[in-house]
């Protein structure tokens, strides 16, 4: 029998960050990161017994000899909003929180508090690209590396010019990108994944320019790509959001979305990096 | 209550301002409550209001209070 295993060179392999103590957790670079930024970075999940006040010391360590070995500048984790105690011993071991978030949620996508349609949103076309690639280098304030003080903001920005580029690409067929405006004339767009009913709202942004003298254009972004979602089958929605974002966080309320598991994102940053911002 | 005084009263309820606020110099994104939802309010408290359906291209350039009165009049009110 032939068994056919489709490898991606992006997948990270995580390993344990320390071989005397796997329990602490586990390691892995990021290579979709590493492709943009030009140096790696890496995720570390915490374990079943994630390292303790006592063993703070060996746990550096071992973060630095993880970054040593690998040269990864920047190793990101994330906690529970509410376990405050874990975050305590992380920031002890030297990682900053970067950002708060949340998930919010529909189970009934056509429960939504949909307004009348105004604007039908359009599906992106070749002659759209640059506007989109010049409004994700320049829309987003929120997002980890973007709110991580020491992370250069063109690097950040463009991570996400990659993003879209990668969700216009078609390679994913359950991936669209939703347009607000004329060819030329974009507002913001949106990017969405539908998938066994759920559509999952990823990345979304309004034109900095056009986006100010357009009042209204956010809320009908985020309208209409639900009644999009809604045309493609979706029956139920999620995304992840930035508590600090909340003028996105009102635009899902008043879409009748709830809000659930507080996240907290921390970054660690190799103190010899000459990639990252002192 | 004449047109001038309803547009006034649209803006102040949907934004909960003070009474005497100088609506004439309100901005879109210059107040707390003008974000992109409260816009949705105060163009749904128009058209309820005024009896009148805001053209999408008005919607996205409505950004002043003077802008709405520019609007409105488009729709005959004489304001």
């Amino acid at each position: 029998m032939l068994i056919l295993v489709r490898v991606s060179v992006f997948r990270p392999e995580y390993d344990d960050l320390s071989a005397a103590s796997p329990e602490w957790g586990k390691i892995a670079l990021l290579p979709w990161d590493e492709e943009i930024f030009g140096f790696p970075v890496a995720d570390f999940q915490l374990g079943p017994n994630p390292p303790q006040i006592q063993d703070l010391p060996s746990f550096i360590n071992a973060l630095e000899d993880f970054s040593a070995r690998t040269n990864a500048q920047l190793v990101s984790t994330h906690v529970q909003g509410d376990d405050t105690s874990a975050i305590a011993r992380l920031v002890k071991a030297g990682f900053s929180p970067v950002e708060f978030s949340l998930v919010a949620s529909l189970s009934k996508l056509q429960s939504a508090t949909l307004p009348a349609t105004r604007v039908a949103l359009r599906k992106a076309l070749p002659e759209d690209h640059s506007s989109l690639s010049a409004i994700a280098g320049t829309a987003f304030h929120f997002g980890r590396y973007h709110t991580d003080p020491q992370f250069p903001r063109e690097l950040a920005n463009a991570r996400y010019v990659h993003w879209i580029g990668n969700a216009l690409s078609g390679s994913n067929p359950d991936d669209y990108v939703f347009v607000l405006g004329q060819p030329g004339a974009v507002i913001g767009f949106m990017n969405v994944v539908v998938s066994d009913g759920r559509a999952d709202f990823r990345l979304a942004a309004i034109d900095p320019v056009r986006g100010t003298s357009s009042p209204g254009a956010g809320f009908l972004l985020y309208a209409e790509s639900i009644r999009a979602a809604l045309e493609l089958g979706a029956r139920s929605a999620i995304t992840k959001i930035a508590s600090a974002n909340t003028q996105v966080l009102n635009i899902y309320s008043m879409l009748g979305f709830r809000f659930s598991k507080p996240e907290v994102v921390l970054h660690w940053h190799a103190q010899t990096s000459l990639n990252l911002l002192a | 209550m004449d047109p001038s005084d309803k547009l006034r009263s649209c803006f102040i309820e949907t934004f909960e301002l003070a009474p005497d606020v100088d609506v004439e110099a309100l901005h879109y994104q210059g107040i707390d409550g003008w974000d992109s939802v409260g816009h949705m309010k105060l163009i749904a408290a128009l058209e309820t209001t005024f009896d009148i359906i805001i053209d999408t291209q008005d919607v996205l350039d409505m950004n002043s209070f003077n802008m709405a009165k520019e609007i409105l009049r488009k729709h005959d009110v004489s304001i």
